[in-house]
């Protein structure tokens, strides 16, 4: 098994969970234990009289246990896991039982139709689509128009009288943006109704700041044709076209051993999106692996923030690429214990590098170098030793916590741009790494 | 920036009512309209404001928190800080105390937290002051709220300073801190400011005197004893009774010895008096001061009197524990006596009395030597009573731990919860995997409480489990 215990909690999708799964890591719970290249399995003893037959796809990893727990993966396959992670002499190595091997089998089966269904959803109809196309492209036409008006309508009557708004003025015209097939630029305008309601302070600035990069979106698209290549896809992929996943597999991939630097998730309306951060060690290179789960699902919990993983990613076509996908992972993970960090002045140039070459790419990551976290008049802010400063974006606990980490001694922190501050999403102190 | 600021002025206004600022980053077609100009020029203003960021220079940096000597512990157990900050929180005294005593100190990314769950809740300073390390109080000293957990100032001028001029919180730490380090230091500046502390900081003062307490203290309790707050004077009355050689406890002796006596006759019993009257010199030591309920006026200075004499009179008098605590009296008085004992055990914190007394005051389990106190805690336990087993925290020792199994899988029989749930927070670590097995093997369809079961079965399990993997992670 390749699974570190901490790599195990992970994987577990609430405290509670973790602390049960913790709990069920005793050999004593168990019977028929094993595992093999692909899967582990074995037979847990619950209240019930019949034990819960517990099983794990490694591969994915996939959960299949037949207690009736609706958290997934539920406390039994955490358990297992634990115990295959810590105690690996327990769970023998063998072939796997009728049960395991049926629903490996199944397993295998449904991804063959997938991908034979895929094929056949592919398969070329090339005038058919050419047309799709073209009334997509006349749809969203349409909708940049009437955005455009409500926009400069926006501006006409001032922010004072828009921030007066309730949510539906907002919402009214997102949902339009939706049905002109404008999912980025629907995306977009809640966003400014989220500001116009943040009771911030500078909640004018802000407003202005994203209503003008709209504008700018809106006039870059209108001229795309005269836009070099790259950027003419990230403005299509901004107002809301989805790059297929087999087009960027198909792309150059990039192979290094990537250090995943920290995870963050924000919750949507009914969708949770992940953003896990990766930096490649020989070159630096930063990717984005960005995934949804529909709320109460899983996210996808295979990279564990605090490891270095030897694989292949593939990245999505921009003029600042960042966001990537994983292609294939070579080795099991590794601890990470230090953060390749640049100066600030390093760290602000590259995010003006990226904003030069990609303006709308305001949430990109930063990972600072020897710096010492210090709270001044209530604000947290970090410093170089004799250098410069970064304002953070964290609530006060979250400050305490890293005061308190670094001792008032340089560490390395990692974090997104939010505006002019950077949100503090994990550091590395001492050789330890903590997510924040 | 004032183009900027000029650009934000007229947004919020609206076109309509401002025209927008002449000057522009950008280059928009001379057709385009006002709000497009205002729009798009705001746009490249906010770019090139942001990507032609200057760092601000950093400001006077921290002194760093000197080294600390104390390993931080095992991943394992920084995770298991984590869970219990979610939810079961009433185990985090309990894991604490267990880091503490293997040597760890506390994750520095968690100080934060735990100094500030210790403000809140002032039960658990004690144990997360004994896992700070130097981190901690470094990190103490830089908010207020936490001064009860800061390092005190090195230098004599700075501690007189503080002491002088400081905030409540502070001087009560450096009190606190140098009663520790020179008890005589600490009570001088005690005298030397006594007359200008309010009389909430001079109870305050009075509670914070017991640790490092000697004769020297004595003229300054004496003092106390004749201040006109009441409950100032019962706590230098407490605290005079601790010191067995001073003024205060002889008068005490000798009036406890005139009032009771032992009859050494066929059956040996007590012979006790009530004081005839109030006179001055007991008033002026504080007797009279409190009334015990349900004793009469006297006999309630008479378990005053017992309450404030040092409990080693009775020995030297030839009255042991055991016999003082139940020998009969003339009249029904060994009550009154009794309860004057019960007083004094608690204020002396002395093992082997507040063992002799633990039928009579359950609560001074906390004080009786631990493998007594669990014994007793769970005959009560047995009985129905919690008291005794809520007063001795846990772990108890691993003998009465392994006595406690078998009433344990009695109580879950019995589906009491309350009871099941105390005995399986304060088992000894080293019986709880056997306390498991014991539990698994237990069929609910067998027990009394039937299918109901299950769930306390199943609960509990998970204590047992939690706890015993929580002192493994620290091994």
């Amino acid at each position: 098994l390749n699974l570190t215990a901490e790599q195990v909690a992970g994987l577990a999708p609430d405290a509670s969970s973790l602390k049960a799964g913790r709990g069920l890591a005793g050999e004593r719970r168990w019977t028929g234990l094993g595992q093999s290249e692909r899967a582990v399995w074995g037979l847990c003893q619950g209240s019930g009289a019949k034990p819960y037959q517990t099983q794990v796809d490694l591969s994915v990893p996939a959960f299949r246990c037949s207690c009736p727990s609706r958290k997934f993966p539920c406390k039994h396959a955490l358990g297992l896991l634990f115990l295959a992670a810590e105690a690996p002499a327990v769970v023998p190595p063998g072939e796997p039982p009728d049960w395991v091997a049926e629903w490996l089998a199944s397993r295998e089966d449904r991804t063959e139709r997938a991908q034979q269904s895929n094929a056949r959803k592919t398969a070329p109809d090339p005038e058919a689509r050419a047309r799709r196309e073209a009334r997509r492209e006349e749809r969203v036409t349409a909708g940049v128009e009437e955005l455009e008006r409500w926009l400069h309508d926006l501006a006409r009557q001032g922010l004072a009288q828009a921030r007066q708004r309730s949510y539906g003025f907002w919402d009214e015209q997102a949902a339009r943006l939706v049905d002109a097939q404008a999912p980025g630029l629907a995306g977009r305008v809640r966003g400014l109704g989220g500001v116009a309601a943040s009771g911030r302070e500078a909640w004018a600035e802000a407003l202005l700041e994203d209503a003008g990069l709209l504008e700018l979106l809106l006039i870059a698209y209108r001229r795309i044709a005269t836009l070099p290549e790259p950027l003419q896809v990230d403005v299509r992929t901004l107002v809301g076209w989805t790059i297929a996943q087999e087009d960027v597999l198909r792309g150059p991939a990039v192979r290094d051993r990537w250090a995943v630097l920290g995870r963050s998730i924000e919750e949507e309306e009914r969708l949770r999106v992940q953003r896990v951060w990766l930096q490649a060690t020989q070159t630096s290179r930063q990717a984005l692996i960005l995934t949804f789960a529909p709320a109460g699902r899983p996210l996808d919990l295979s990279l564990v923030p605090g490891t270095v993983v030897d694989a292949t990613l593939a990245f999505y076509p921009s003029a600042s690429p960042l966001r990537a996908l994983m292609v294939e992972q070579h080795s099991a993970p590794e601890p990470l214990d230090s953060l390749p960090g640049l100066g600030v002045a390093d760290a602000l140039e590259q995010r003006a590098q990226r904003l030069a070459s990609q303006p709308w790419l305001w949430r990109s990551p930063s990972c600072l170098q020897d710096v010492v976290p210090v709270n001044r008049a209530g604000t947290w802010l970090v410093a170089e030793p004799d250098g410069r400063t970064i304002e953070l974006s964290c609530e006060d606990r979250l400050g305490w916590r890293l005061a308190g980490l670094s001792g008032g001694r340089p560490v390395a922190l990692f974090g997104e741009w939010r505006r002019e501050r950077l949100r503090p999403i994990s550091a590395c102190a001492e050789g330890r790494f903590v997510s924040l | 920036v004032s183009d900027w600021d000029d650009h934000v002025a007229v947004a919020l206004l609206g076109t309509e009512r401002r025209a927008p600022p002449s000057q522009s980053l950008v280059s928009v077609s001379k057709s385009s309209s006002a709000e497009q100009r205002l729009l798009a020029s705001a746009g490249a203003l906010a770019l090139y404001r942001h990507a032609g960021r200057v760092a601000p220079p950093a400001p006077e940096l921290p002194v760093p928190a000197p080294p600390d000597t104390r390993p931080i512990c095992p991943p394992a157990a920084v995770l298991r800080l984590e869970l219990l900050f979610g939810e079961r929180r009433e185990l985090l005294a309990e894991w604490l105390r267990a880091l503490e005593r293997r040597g760890f100190r506390a994750p520095p990314e968690h100080l934060a937290d735990l100094l500030e769950g210790a403000t809140a809740g002032p039960e658990l300073r004690d144990l997360v002051e004994a896992v700070l390390g130097e981190r901690g109080s470094w990190l103490a000293a830089q908010q207020p709220r936490w001064a009860w957990a800061a390092p005190i100032p090195d230098g004599e001028d700075d501690r007189e300073r503080m002491w002088a001029t400081g905030e409540r919180a502070p001087r009560q730490r450096l009190f606190t801190v140098l009663r520790r380090i020179d008890p005589g230091a600490a009570r001088r500046r005690l005298e030397e400011s006594w007359r200008q502390e309010s009389s909430d900081d001079r109870l305050w003062f009075l509670s914070a005197l017991g640790e490092g307490l000697s004769a020297g203290d004595e003229p300054l309790l004496e003092r106390a004893l004749r201040e006109r707050r009441r409950d100032v004077r019962t706590a230098a009355a407490a605290l005079l009774s601790r010191l067995p050689e001073s003024a205060f406890a002889r008068r005490m002796r000798e009036r406890a010895l005139a009032l009771v006596r032992v009859e050494r006759g066929l059956r040996k019993r007590l012979r006790i008096d009530l004081p005839d009257a109030l006179d001055e010199a007991m008033a002026a030591d504080g007797i009279g001061d409190q009334r015990a309920q349900g004793l009469g006026e006297r006999a309630g200075w008479l378990a005053q009197i017992v309450g404030l004499t040092p409990l080693e009179a009775w020995d030297v008098s030839g009255v042991s524990p055991d016999q003082a605590a139940n020998l009969r009296a003339n009249d029904g008085l060994e009550q009154p006596f009794r309860l004057g004992l019960v007083q004094a055990a608690h204020v002396q914190r002395d093992p082997r009395w507040a063992s002799a007394l633990l039928d009579l005051a359950p609560a001074l389990a906390a004080i009786a030597p631990a493998e007594r106190a669990a014994e007793f805690a769970l005959a009560r336990l047995r009985e129905g009573y919690l008291d005794a087993a809520v007063a001795l925290p846990a772990p108890w020792p691993p003998g009465p731990s392994a006595r406690g199994v078998a009433l344990l899988v009695e109580l879950i029989g019995a589906d009491d919860v309350r009871r099941a749930r105390l005995l399986a927070d304060r088992l000894h670590p080293s019986v709880l995997p056997e306390a498991s097995a014991l539990l698994e093997r237990q069929d609910p369809d067998d027990l009394e409480a039937g299918p109901r079961a299950r769930m306390l079965i199943a609960f509990i399990s998970k204590t047992l489990t939690l706890r015993h993997d929580m002192y493994q992670e620290l091994e």
